[in-house]
């Protein structure tokens, strides 16, 4: 009797892109433990039902740039299998990631959805092969208008120190090929923010902690 | 008046406390029956937040109810409600220094009514709101302030922001009001047609005919808000924590109240 008595109001969404590095020099072990990572991520948001109904997934590939999955709830989502192939054109896939995510929020206002803060993850192997530095602008210039949360994490093989100038966050250095427990934090520190209300800013558990799938370093 | 306050799934899940805090309090003045209402949602990512959100509540009932009480009772302005604002965010800042925390540690919005039988006054800052309604008909409930909220979902003012008195928002309606509920955040979208951007009638019309109804038997009202607030519809539309305070004829010999907390 008292569900009717309900307004039917759409979710909030809680938008989050990930920005994949599929170049050939992550083909092998690394492409299918990220790909096993994420359909762990996606079964572990899915059994959530409000943060499978919250948070929006996109994921933008880069060896080439391509969006391999455009802006979908965990419940709509379809994960695509990645392929490793190609350059690592970082710098244009960051500069895309940050036009989805304004074009994501247009069409949030347009239809009366509220949002939370977006984030964009990427993870890499190696450095851009591309010009990177608008796009290490445009992450600074978001992160200082609070238009996104930038995170990076590097494989082994990363160029830390170019990840450095881009995310004003410290990078992180994944643990071996950890996938399935960098995923596993990043569905709670999502589902987290999803089920946040008035005044919850939520820190994300450190994943350079004991138990934790990164670790600190990353020099080279 | 009735009310409810139900803490919310996913804190329950977090095991943390109820961070809401609502109520109501009768006065009788020389004018007459009045009331002063109450809700205020704790920040959850403040450390004190339910000592804040409470704080604001029996400051608000301290600084009203005695003066309401007097003999030399007058309606009680803008003016005075805002310098009560400021005196409250000195008494937190006082409270802050003896807790050896910070003002923010008490993050809460508030939402208050001063209803009497010549005016109505209603006092915002943040998210929540507060539906009201002139008229005995149905179908004729309105929304004093559309939630104040920031860019994103969870971001609003807090009695402890630094422009919260730039974003108080008080007015004096020179007429008594009817009907008027006042509710947290948690569930605003359950009540509240975003689209339309006015309160969803059929929950009003519904649970003010039950206030009206019941008006004899409010505990057990009280209780069947409660179980409303923490039932499954509810908990499967929103997780955060919830407070909803509704009156109605308070000028009146028949007024109606009830409370209930988490």
């Amino acid at each position: 009797m008292e569900g009717a008595l309900f307004a039917e109001n759409p979710q909030p969404r809680c938008p989050c892109i990930l920005l994949l590095d599929t170049s050939m020099s992550m083909s092998g072990a690394p492409i299918s433990e990220l790909n096993r990572g994420l359909a762990s991520f996606r079964d572990e948001l899915a059994a959530d039902s409000l943060a499978a109904k919250r948070i929006e997934l996109a994921i933008i590939t880069f060896g080439p740039v391509k969006t391999a999955l455009d802006f979908a709830s965990i419940e709509d989502a379809t994960i695509p299998t990645l392929v490793a192939s190609g350059d690592t054109p970082m710098g244009r896939a960051i500069l895309e990631a940050v036009d989805l995510v304004e074009y994501r929020k247009m069409t949030y206002k347009r239809n009366g959805v509220d949002y939370y803060r977006p984030w964009i993850f990427m993870i890499t192997d190696g450095g851009p092969t591309d010009a990177w530095r608008s796009a290490a602008d445009k992450v600074k210039e978001g992160e200082k208008s609070k238009k996104f949360q930038f995170f990076a994490v590097g494989v082994k093989g990363a160029n830390f120190d170019t990840l450095r100038s881009i995310s004003v966050r410290e990078p992180i250095e994944l643990d071996g090929l950890r996938f399935r427990d960098l995923f596993s934090w990043l569905s709670s520190s999502l589902a987290a923010i999803s089920h946040s209300g008035t005044g919850d800013s939520v820190t994300p558990e450190n994943p350079l902690g004991p138990s934790g799938w990164g670790v600190v370093g990353g020099s080279n | 008046m009735s009310s409810g306050t139900a803490i919310g799934s996913s804190h329950i899940r977090a095991n943390r406390e109820c961070e809401d805090y609502g109520g109501s309090v009768a006065c009788l003045t020389c004018a007459g029956e009045s009331a002063l209402l109450f809700v205020a949602d704790g920040a959850g990512s403040a450390s004190n937040a339910k000592f804040g959100s409470k704080f604001v509540c029996d400051s608000f009932v301290a600084h009203f109810a005695v003066p309401m009480a007097s003999q030399t009772y007058k309606p009680i302005s803008e003016v005075e409600a805002r310098l009560w604002v400021r005196h409250v965010r000195d008494s937190l800042l006082a409270q802050a220094e003896i807790m050896n925390c910070r003002l923010e540690d008490f993050a809460t919005t508030f939402l208050g009514c001063i209803l009497t039988s010549e005016a109505s006054l209603l006092i915002q800052i943040g998210d929540g709101a507060i539906v009201l309604s002139e008229m005995d008909s149905p179908g004729e409930f309105n929304v004093y302030e559309w939630p104040d909220q920031g860019e994103y979902a969870n971001s609003t003012t807090f009695v402890t922001s630094d422009d919260a008195l730039e974003k108080l928002k008080v007015v004096n309606y020179g007429l008594p009001l009817k009907h008027v509920a006042l509710f947290t955040d948690g569930l605003q979208r359950l009540l509240l047609d975003y689209n339309e951007k006015l309160p969803h009638q059929p929950f009003f019309n519904y649970w003010f005919q039950r206030l009206h109804d019941q008006r004899h038997d409010i505990d057990s009202l009280s209780q069947e808000l409660n179980d409303l607030l923490t039932s499954e519809i509810v908990n499967k539309k929103t997780d955060d924590d919830k407070a909803l305070v509704l009156a109605s004829n308070i000028a009146s010999l028949e007024s109606e109240t009830c409370v209930r907390n988490c």
